[in-house]
């Protein structure tokens, strides 16, 4: 479990990071969302005990960031948004290093490099050199260094940046099946559909403060009042549009097709079923009756100003 | 007992178990391996050992006249430029591919970083050791044989070489710890190649010339003063009629230690200041 108490840090008179709290529990990703100079990268690196808090503190499974740096640096795995990678080693040679540097025994060693180069699909580069990998190749090499001694918090700043939509539709699937497997996971970016696919929970950070944060459908319920709800039946759409009209929620529908229709609706999860058993009891044959996906950019320009440090 | 103990544990935290030590390890190894060379540093290391080997072979062919001195000023000479050319670049490297903070982030210490970088000099500061002083130590033998004194100002042999060794060790200490010192606070190797060299001038060859310069005033005082220099200590050792021989070569190894000593002990402060305040890394 990782608490995030209050943490502040300024450079001079400049306040990159203003009283940040969260909490993460294992299988939590944590998409951390700002501009450019927002205080990502500061907050990563103060939870990666690469800079001193001013205040505040971090708490990571009982350690405490700031009074024992080093059992916790034990416990972390950071990609900074640089790879860092030696030019004269070979993929194996590289994760060896940082296995032996965080002190994974010899005699697992082989098995560990050879498990986390599977996990991130580079069994096949194993022996060639690490400068010859091509850029979304490194970023799942530097991914892998970050395994090796099998942190429960990963620190991942901009991961995908610079990738293509191939590597990064693979990363993503990756960093997802990291939380399956029980890991916190960070991730920091300002391309918001990036998180907005694998993050269960989010934290918006304008000027240094936290604006909001929380699982990703709670922060859109509590900013945009309406959901939308996508309805398809067999036939007869324009009608069904007509009977939910005025029906105890619906605030407005619109007609997309012959039989399709959205439903601007406020209300919880029961009036969403109550609305669907309506429909259905009054013989419309429902295909499809879902609500649409939380859109964490309306939400970001909704809470932030564009304002930066 | 204790600080017996002490020292095993500095010496474990270091050395024999600090992690960091296999990358510095393997890169030696690969350095050695001609195939990963250019072809063109290739030629240019066997024009270099022929060129070698063709002057150890005139310097035995004359011992008659030539003796073993020039090889113990080369010794200390080679070792200084080996061990900077290797270690400037330790640090700033590591920053300039932007893989320090792996490190910093890693459950390290500073001393271990900073150690495990010393241990890239190990090798050229030994194969220059051995490289000019086999060969000192053979024509010095070969004159003794044909009843001539090892060196012509009649040195004892066994002290002037140990003299040699000892001086060109404390010497390494002490550039180890500026290059090292350099490498830690910038941010670029060419930045840190500058700095080292720049402070190697003004250490060894500016403030020499200017202590020089006092000699109209008092040569016992410019005698004094250039006693930290080594190569002025090395003369002192290697000439009969030297008056502070062993003074010469005591202080300029003290101090020659002491200062290397205190500047890897600032580079350890150096990184483990970046690791709080985020440093020169985080620019």
């Amino acid at each position: 479990m990782l608490e995030v108490k209050g943490l502040r840090k300024a450079f001079g008179p400049l306040v990159a990071v203003d009283n940040i709290s969260f909490t993460l529990e294992p299988g939590d990703i944590f998409g951390f969302i700002g501009s450019n100079g927002a205080g990502k990268t500061t907050t990563i690196r103060m939870l990666a005990t690469l800079l001193e808090p001013d205040s505040g503190t971090a708490i990571l499974n009982g350690r405490d960031i700031r009074v024992d740096p080093m059992s916790v640096r034990r416990q972390i795995g950071f990609m900074p948004d640089d790879f860092g990678i030696y030019d004269d080693v070979k993929v194996w040679e590289y994760l060896d290093f940082f296995a032996t540097v965080y002190r994974v025994p010899k005699v697992e060693r082989q098995s560990v490099i050879d498990n986390v180069l599977e996990l991130v699909d580079l069994t096949a580069k194993r022996d060639a050199m690490a400068t010859s990998l091509s850029r979304g190749m490194r970023q799942r090499l530097s991914l892998a260094r970050c395994l090796v001694h099998d942190p429960s918090l990963l620190l991942l700043d901009e991961p995908a940046s610079g990738l293509d939509p191939r590597a990064r539709a693979e990363l993503k699937e990756l960093i997802a099946e990291l939380g399956r497997m029980g890991k916190m996971i960070i991730v920091s970016s300002h391309i918001l559909p990036e998180l907005a696919d694998f993050c269960n929970t989010v934290g918006i950070i304008e000027r240094g403060k936290m604006v909001t944060h929380g699982r990703v459908e709670d922060i859109v319920r509590s900013i945009q009042q309406t959901r939308i709800l996508h309805v398809k039946v067999i036939e007869g759409a324009s009608e069904a549009s007509m009977f939910l009209h005025g029906k105890e929620g619906v605030a407005a529908t619109n007609l997309t097709g012959s039989t399709t229709l959205t439903v601007e609706f406020v209300g919880d999860g029961d009036m969403q079923a109550d609305l669907l058993g309506v429909l259905v009891s009054e013989g419309y044959r429902v295909i499809e009756f879902r609500e649409e996906a939380a859109n964490l950019e309306d939400v970001f320009l909704q809470v932030t100003t564009g304002a930066v440090n | 007992m204790g600080g017996h103990r002490q020292v095993r544990h500095v010496v474990r935290d270091l050395f024999t178990e600090n992690p960091c030590l296999p990358k510095s390890l393997s890169s030696f190894s690969r350095s050695l391996r001609i195939g990963t060379w250019p072809a063109s540093t290739a030629i240019v290391a066997v024009i270099i050992l022929l060129v070698y080997a063709c002057l150890v072979a005139l310097a035995v062919q004359s011992v008659t006249w030539f003796e073993p001195s020039i090889f113990l000023y080369g010794m200390l000479l080679i070792s200084i430029l080996l061990v900077a050319a290797v270690l400037y670049s330790g640090l700033a490297g590591e920053r300039e591919k932007k893989s320090l903070d792996l490190l910093l982030v890693a459950p390290v210490t500073g001393a271990q970083i900073v150690a495990a970088k010393l241990t890239k000099a190990f090798l050229p500061l030994v194969a220059s050791i051995l490289a000019l002083m086999v060969p000192a130590i053979v024509i010095g033998m070969m004159r003794i044989v044909k009843g001539q004194p090892a060196f012509i100002d009649n040195v004892n042999f066994p002290i002037a070489l140990a003299g040699a060794l000892g001086l060109t060790l404390s010497a390494n200490v002490l550039v180890a710890g500026v290059a090292v010192y350099m490498s830690a606070l910038n941010k670029t190797m060419s930045s840190a190649l500058t700095a080292t060299i720049g402070c190697l001038f003004a250490l060894y060859v500016v403030i020499a010339v200017l202590v020089s310069a006092m000699a109209p005033i008092s040569k016992d005082l410019v005698d004094t003063l250039l006693a930290y220099h080594p190569f002025v200590a090395m003369s002192s050792l290697l000439s009969q009629n030297a008056r502070f021989a062993g003074l010469s070569v005591g202080f300029s190894s003290v101090f020659h230690i002491a200062v290397g000593a205190g500047l890897l002990w600032a580079s350890v402060r150096a990184l483990e200041t970046e690791r709080k305040k985020g440093g020169r890394a985080s620019a």
